[in-house]
């Protein structure tokens, strides 16, 4: 019998080239008794690897290959709890005031953390076989004492390698002599690198891609054999037949190893600050009764029975610390006027309301607890924030400060290689041209790699090509390197660094854990979404605004959700800037889904996004609420889980209630298929799950086609997960965000253009659409404007210099000083502000100085020659004597090309207004002209006929031109591209079939403004032009670049 | 017409994919026909050839019939022809032309013909163009009335030299296309320098120039030339051929020095290292007259593939890893830090030894050159005849169980077998996959054989007294 004590995985990034589960898996294979990880100086894979080995039936080994002082390696493996608490330490240690991805640790250090831990004298590049190999004895005897000192007594191994490399043996002999001479165990490890010899050329690559080498000209960079494979007992036996007790002995260690990560680590959440006499418990009790109180006129018993329930799963499951701990956080942004709310299952929780974490009411909204808490889930509620995106930043620092640097951490987000990053490095480390590496990266992004690629006669007929397609797939899903987490955050009672490694993140002042969610979420960590989401920052921005200019206070707590004008607005589709409903898809949708309350909205949100409209459900929805289509519940007992959503399941919740109602699955079963749905190896859980969930269907009766059409919903929802709370807390920021556009148009337009970039538009589409609705816009003027966007006292927006191009953050302070103001010369501006050439260019080319009586372009000639020197009796003096030269007044079309070239935007140009007479002459109609026809011409002049379907559509040749502003060329949409066009009057959808796009390529892709003949088409209100003919308008300036979306 | 626009502008046409050897094929010709016509013909860019036609009127008439005789023999082309004094406006003028006119001729001054074409025409950074199109000056006229201390400040001497061409003022130069490859720099003294060192620092310059020249081309200096001129003296001029083929500027100078030294040591008995007394350098011109290529003959050598394997038996990386090995049974060991050129010079002095051996006759062609240079070396490995490790010989048993072996038919009998040391390489074109064993046998005599894992079969490497 063997085990194997010394293998790393993939998480020994650009290193081993087998996944943690491949390695489990192999193990049980070949009979291994027990497997260690011993990847990098981190327990990057550790979660994963104890799972599958455990699932598997190999008992796992958790360790770690530290990098001590001058490159030597030492194996390390947790005996105990408190030996993975020093591996956690020790690794924390290493990476900590290190270059990313260059973790050491002094042997000095390393002694203070041995307690617990099991130390194997290494690899090759190990300190003992280095220097074995030197034959230097007493040297060697030192080093072997020094390490057998730190560790405790019988803890420290010798540890001998054969790969049948030309000096194995000899070490492996010196080991031998040295071992005897000090009395000391020797134990045999294979350094496995990958599960089976067929990735060797997979590890050679990867060592490559580490050293940015090629192939080539590798040497002794790669291997020199395949040896580093999961072996066997037998031909480990084989290799070390003359020392059987080096074999022994890795089944004493594997005995003496007694932890697993699946056991609870030492983990709590900080304790929150708890009135003298209370109890965390207690004192949450009290909060929510309290807020209960003030937030319900009267308590009814379904308001106190829910809150009953709530906390008492709370007690029994000791989570009152977390409810404080994020009430906390949530008030420090409160205190800060920092706006913050929750998403995903949480705003199902009162106690989350009563608290003030949550917006969202839960009992009329009608919305499930058990999705946030319940006795099945085994694992802790999870609390998502949603916080203004300007501001996260600064939550997440407060975090740190509050609760200490070494007792909270971001959580990681593993960079995994995908299709085309891994073509692209694995065609590097091959010596592939650029080009090539170019052809096949554009090949991956077109189409399918399985049939492209293999097709592909370049590809085909050469061998190295091959490789690389064969080596890139194996690749891809492979840990590259280590990322930070959107927002997750991870915070604890204990240091964190006892629990699990952190190390230092790319970003100034972060520190990351070394886990992902998942693997967080596996053992137990709770973690805490601290998300930026630019909305909050609009709205939040809005808000101050209209206080100060009207006095008007608004909070959330004050709307009704019920204003007929804004269903109004959102119904015809006005909703450029307005949260989650101002994409295509949605314009395209809302004039014939008609919102008319908020669950419509909590529906529309949730129904028209990229993975329900793969499954092409969405067309059944609007079909039924048209009533165009009869509704089908599948099954009679599926009826009050799916009413409300017309028997199309859109959220998590009804996937559950289905599974339960259908197939009598238990509320902990549904849950883990919630859980697998919203993961990323999502399909592959589910599918595991089917069986059950077939069986039981068919246990209650239900037939096999029904139970394959449940199944077919459940599975095809799986790439959407959504939670009904979640789309509540969003449907609250939409209807919101729309009552601020109806009501307040220039403060949340203001508001939108100070919290770029966010949202699915540009700000000088925005500002378009902002005039059509009699919005004044006005540029920036050297005498007027601020740093931001402002609204003046006559309700003009006014446009802040941050749009200026090369102004950023830093010149905040320089702008909101204002002292500039009362200059009467571009001399003495640049003498208050020092601002660089480049910008006080790009400011003359936006007319800042025209309130000088300078125009444009004298300015901007002044500028160009002037002295910006240190030198204050020089500075701004103009060089040498010159002849004066005047200029011509800039025309609308020359001044429109100035505003885009220094701000991307213009505020006097619109669409296609200065090219409309051309247009008119050939026929080209305007986006109002067209919307005017298709109200007309639907059932009166139009072609009006019946689709597939049963719609009533109707269809008229058209001539339509306009910049495009959005491109789309989504996967489910099988070719077709989408493109969105504004012109001076609006903006229309035009919809490019696959043929047409074959042929207009170039225009689509590169051009900025098209005209298109094609059909007006009126899809039950919601119009689009299907394009035949696509032609480039070449304007004369530069329009903003328009936004691609997949 | 870049062919985005040309797709932009039609996009239901059919566009045959580019071919630069046909088209590399074509300029050549066309070169070579316009050289029939003038003496000095420039290859101004991939479209565009200017040619120097001053005084051809009076040999084919006027300057029309020069242009017609020049679209005739280019018929097949159907070239775009302009005539103006400078090349600028000619060129222009060649842009201008629309079918069916081929020919454009200025006849007024290039200055006027210029005044209306777009800004965009004049050579200046993007970033200018853009600026002064905001300006509104957007003709090539427009720019040329801006005052020229205006232009100087804002836009330096890009500006002005665009300003130059804008007025018409066109001094530019034809560099024909057929002159030849010239590696070659000079700096004249304004007044003569008579410091030896301050002598040598200028020569450091022009060799660091002529450094980059050849690195940038992947060449490297064989022969170089040096000419002198000196104060009261006739020029001193001397080629020499450099230790070995380098494109260093530290070797051009190492050698420059020397020759100077002697040069001004042998003039003059007063000459210090410091003062040439006996006349200063006016002028010093440094220039290649031998080349040859660099990173070609290199990459032969040191890339790891089929071509390399037959040719030297392993890459350069793994020669010296071979040589180890050789060397073991046969010399000695290289150092580990030696380099390439360290490793040849082994070879080098390695290879009477080996002669005198003479078991390998296969090798006497290569042995007979006897010691070369590493120049050499690397020109005949681009030759693909070296040779320098032996294909290896099969191993010949006396019996199934292997107990003897087989030497040059003298049988030794197997004391010890030391292995397996395993090589794997599946990066190869043939697969390497070999178990190396190291045999002790009978009367004092170590083998290293292998044991190939693909073919199946055993080989002697080599033999150790």
């Amino acid at each position: 019998m063997y085990a194997e004590l010394h293998a790393h995985t993939n998480f020994s990034f650009l290193d081993g080239a087998s996944s943690p589960e491949q390695m489990a898996l192999t193990a049980a294979e070949v009979g291994l008794a027990a497997i260690g990880i011993t990847d990098h100086d981190g327990l990057y894979g550790a979660v994963r690897f104890s799972i599958a080995a455990r699932n598997c039936g190999v008992k796992p080994i958790i360790g770690m290959e530290i990098n001590l002082d001058n490159d030597d390696h030492l194996t390390l493996l947790a005996k105990d709890r408190q030996g993975y608490r020093n591996l956690c330490r020790i690794s924390t240690e290493a990476h900590k005031r290190q270059p990313k991805a260059e973790p050491y640790l002094r042997f000095e250090s390393l002694a203070k953390w041995t307690q617990g831990l099991i130390g194997l004298s290494g690899c090759r590049q190990g300190a003992i076989p280095k220097a074995v190999l030197k034959q230097d004895k007493r040297n060697v005897v030192e080093i072997v004492q020094a390490h057998t000192e730190i560790f405790d007594k019988g803890c420290f191994f010798l540890e001998l390698q054969n790969h049948l490399q030309e000096d194995d043996l000899l070490t492996c002999n010196g080991l031998i002599e040295i071992a005897k001479h000090v009395d000391l165990p020797l134990v045999a490890t294979n350094n496995v690198h990958y599960h089976t010899q067929s990735r060797r050329r997979l590890q050679d690559v990867l060592v490559c891609i580490k050293n940015s080498s090629v192939i080539n000209h590798a040497g002794r960079l790669l291997r020199p054999n395949n040896e580093y494979y999961l072996k066997s007992p037998e031909k480990m036996e084989n290799l070390f037949c003359d020392i059987p007790e080096a074999l022994e002995n890795t089944l004493n260690i594997a005995n003496m190893c007694d932890f697993e990560l699946a056991q609870p680590l030492d983990y709590g959440l900080p304790g929150a600050s708890v009135p003298i006499g209370n109890n965390e418990y207690t004192y949450l009790e009290k909060l929510t009764w309290e807020g209960v109180q003030t937030l319900y006129s009267g308590i009814n018993s379904e308001i106190s029975g829910r809150v009953v329930t709530e906390l008492s799963y709370v007690r029994e499951n000791c989570l009152a610390g977390y409810f404080l701990t994020v009430r906390e956080i949530v008030k420090y942004c409160k205190d800060q006027d920092i706006l913050v709310n929750t998403r995903g299952s949480a705003p199902g929780s009162i106690l989350c309301y009563a608290l003030g974490i949550s917006m969202v009411e839960p009992i009329s909204a009608g919305l499930l607890f058990e999705r946030f808490m319940s006795k099945g889930r085994g694992n802790p509620p999870d609390i998502d924030l949603d916080i203004e995106h300007q501001k996260r930043e600064r939550v997440i620092q407060h975090i740190y400060n509050y609760y200490g640097r070494d007792r909270a951490a971001m959580v990681a987000n593993v960079i995994s290689f995908q299709k085309r990053s891994a073509i692209r490095d694995v065609g590097k480390a091959l010596g592939i041209s650029a080009d090539q590496i170019g052809l096949m990266s554009q090949l991956m992004k077109q189409q399918d790699e399985g049939v492209t690629l293999k097709d592909n006669e370049c590809i085909r007929s050469n061998s190295i090509l091959n490789n690389a397609v064969s080596i890139s797939r194996d690749i891809q899903g492979f840990p590259r390197h280590l990322g930070i987490h959107s927002g997750g955050m991870i915070i604890s009672s204990r240091p964190l660094c006892e629990v699990v490694p952190i190390e230092p993140a790319r970003m100034l002042d972060r520190t990351v854990v070394q886990w992902d969610k998942d693997d967080c979420a596996d053992v137990g960590l709770i973690k805490i979404d601290l998300l930026g989401l630019g909305m909050m920052t609009v709205i939040r921005r809005a808000f101050c605004s209209i206080q100060e200019r009207y006095g008007e206070r608004i909070e959330f707590e004050g709307f009704t959700f019920d204003d007929p004008n804004v269903y109004k607005m959102i119904t015809a589709a006005d909703t450029l800037g307005v949260f989650q409903i101002e994409s295509r898809a949605q314009i395209s949708t809302l004039p014939k889904t008609r919102p008319a309350c908020f669950y419509d909205l909590i529906v529309e949100i949730a129904i028209i996004r990229p993975g329900p409209m793969t499954t092409k459900l969405h067309r059944s929805w609007i079909e039924r609420r048209l009533g165009r289509e009869k509704i089908d519940y599948l099954d009679p007992r599926l009826k009050p889980v799916l009413e409300r959503t017309l028997g199309v399941p859109i959220f998590q919740e009804q996937c559950m209630q289905m599974s339960m109602i259908a197939a009598g699955f238990s509320a902990a079963k549904a849950d883990e298929l919630r859980r697998a749905m919203s993961r990323k190896r999502s399909l592959h859980n589910i599918q595991i799950l089917r069986n059950d969930l077939m069986e039981g269907m068919k246990r209650n009766g239900i037939s096999n086609s029904r139970a394959r059409d449940i199944y077919g919903q459940i599975e095809g929802y799986a790439g959407y997960g959504f939670p009904e709370a979640h789309s509540c807390s969003f449907a609250l920021l939409v209807y919101v965000s729309a009552w601020l556009k109806y009501y307040y148009p220039a403060e949340f337009l203001c508001a939108l253009l100070n919290s770029q970039p966010m949202g699915f538009y540009k700000p000088h589409t925005l500002i378009g659409d902002a005039q059509r609705h009699g919005i004044e816009v006005r540029s920036i003027d050297m005498k007027v404007s601020s740093f931001e966007c402002v609204v003046e006292a006559d309700g003009a927006v006014r446009l802040g210099y941050c749009y200026i191009e090369g102004v950023g953050e830093s010149h905040r302070d320089i702008f909101d000083r204002k002292g500039y103001q009362a200059c009467e010369s571009i001399d003495q501006f640049y003498y208050q502000t020092k601002l660089s050439r480049n910008v006080l260019k790009a400011l003359a080319t936006a007319g800042a100085f025209d309130c000088l009586g300078i125009d444009r372009r004298s300015a901007l000639w002044q500028i160009q020659a002037m002295n910006l020197q240190d030198n204050i009796e020089m500075r701004g003096v103009i060089q040498g004597s010159e002849e004066d030269v005047s200029f011509q007044r800039p025309t609308r079309m020359q001044q429109a090309k100035m505003d885009f070239a220094s701000m991307d935007l213009s505020v006097s140009v619109r669409g296609m207004d200065l090219y409309r007479r051309q247009l008119n002459e050939r026929g080209v109609i305007t986006v109002q002209v067209l919307k005017q026809i298709s109200g007309n011409s639907q059932g009166q002049n139009g072609d009006v006929f019946l689709s597939k379907n049963g719609n009533i559509r109707s269809r008229q040749e058209v001539k339509v031109a306009g910049v495009i502003i959005s491109r789309q060329r989504p996967k489910s949409a099988n070719g077709y591209v989408f493109l969105t066009l504004e012109d001076e009057t609006g903006l229309i959808n035009v919809i490019v079939k696959p043929n047409i796009v074959e042929r207009y390529i170039r225009c689509i892709t590169d051009e900025a403004s098209v005209e298109i003949h094609g059909e007006l088409e009126n899809d039950n209100g919601s119009i689009h032009v299907l394009a035949q003919h696509i032609s480039a308008i070449q304007t004369k300036f530069e329009y903003p670049q328009p936004r691609n979306w997949c | 017409m870049r062919l985005r626009d040309a797709q932009l502008k039609c996009p239901e046409g059919v566009f045959i994919e580019e071919d630069p050897d046909l088209y590399s094929e074509h300029k050549a010709e066309v070169l070579h026909q316009l050289s029939m016509v003038s003496s000095i013909v420039e290859d101004n860019d991939i479209e565009t050839t200017l040619m120097d036609i001053t005084g051809l009127d009076g040999l084919y008439g006027n300057v029309l019939n020069v242009c017609t005789h020049i679209s005739g023999v280019l018929a097949k082309y159907h070239p775009y022809i302009g005539v103006a004094k400078g090349s600028f406006a000619a060129k222009t003028a060649s842009y201008n032309c629309k079918p069916p006119n081929w020919i454009e001729i200025v006849n007024c001054s290039d200055c006027e013909y210029l005044f209306t074409e777009h800004i965009s025409i004049l050579p200046l950074p993007s970033q200018v163009v853009q600026q002064l199109i905001l300006l509104g000056i957007t003709t090539v006229g427009e720019y040329a009335l801006l005052p020229i201390n205006s232009i100087s400040v804002r836009y330096g001497a890009e500006g002005v030299i665009a300003h130059r061409l804008a007025q018409g003022i066109d001094s530019g130069v034809l560099s024909p296309f057929n002159s030849p490859l010239v590696f070659s720099e000079t700096i004249a003294f304004e007044w003569c320098q008579n410091n030896f060192d301050g002598v040598i620092f200028h020569v450091q310059k022009l060799a660091n120039r002529i450094e980059f020249q050849l690195q940038s081309q992947d060449l490297m200096a064989q022969r170089v030339c040096m000419r002198v001129d000196i104060d009261f003296d006739s020029p001193y001029e001397i080629s020499f051929d450099l230790p070995e083929p380098s494109s260093q500027a530290r070797t051009f100078l190492d050698v420059v020095r020397w020759h100077l030294k002697a040069r001004f040591e042998r003039s003059s008995s007063e000459c210090t290292s410091e003062y040439l007394t006996d006349g200063g350098v006016r002028e010093i011109r440094l220039s290649v007259e031998e080349l040859i290529p660099f990173e070609g003959l290199r990459v032969e050598m040191l890339s790891n593939d089929q071509y390399c394997l037959q040719n030297a038996n392993q890459s350069i990386g793994k020669l010296r890893l071979h040589l180890g090995d050789d060397a073991v049974f046969r010399t000695k060991a290289l150092p580990e830090e030696s380099r390439l050129e360290n490793a040849f010079e082994y070879i080098d002095s390695y290879f009477p030894e080996y002669d005198k051996q003479n078991k390998r006759k296969e090798k006497e062609s290569l042995l007979i050159e006897g010691r070369m240079s590493t120049a050499e070396v690397l020109t005949r490995g681009a030759g693909g005849i070296l040779r320098i490790i032996d294909p290896p010989d099969k191993a010949v048993f006396q019996e199934e169980k292997k107990q003897h072996l087989v030497i040059d038919g003298e049988k030794h009998e197997i004391l010890q077998k030391i292995g397996p040391h395993r090589i794997e390489n599946p990066w190869l074109e043939n697969p390497v996959a070999r178990d190396y064993f190291r045999f002790i046998l009978s009367g004092g005599v170590g083998a290293l054989l292998y044991y190939d894992l693909v073919l199946d079969v055993w080989y002697i490497q080599g033999i150790v007294d």
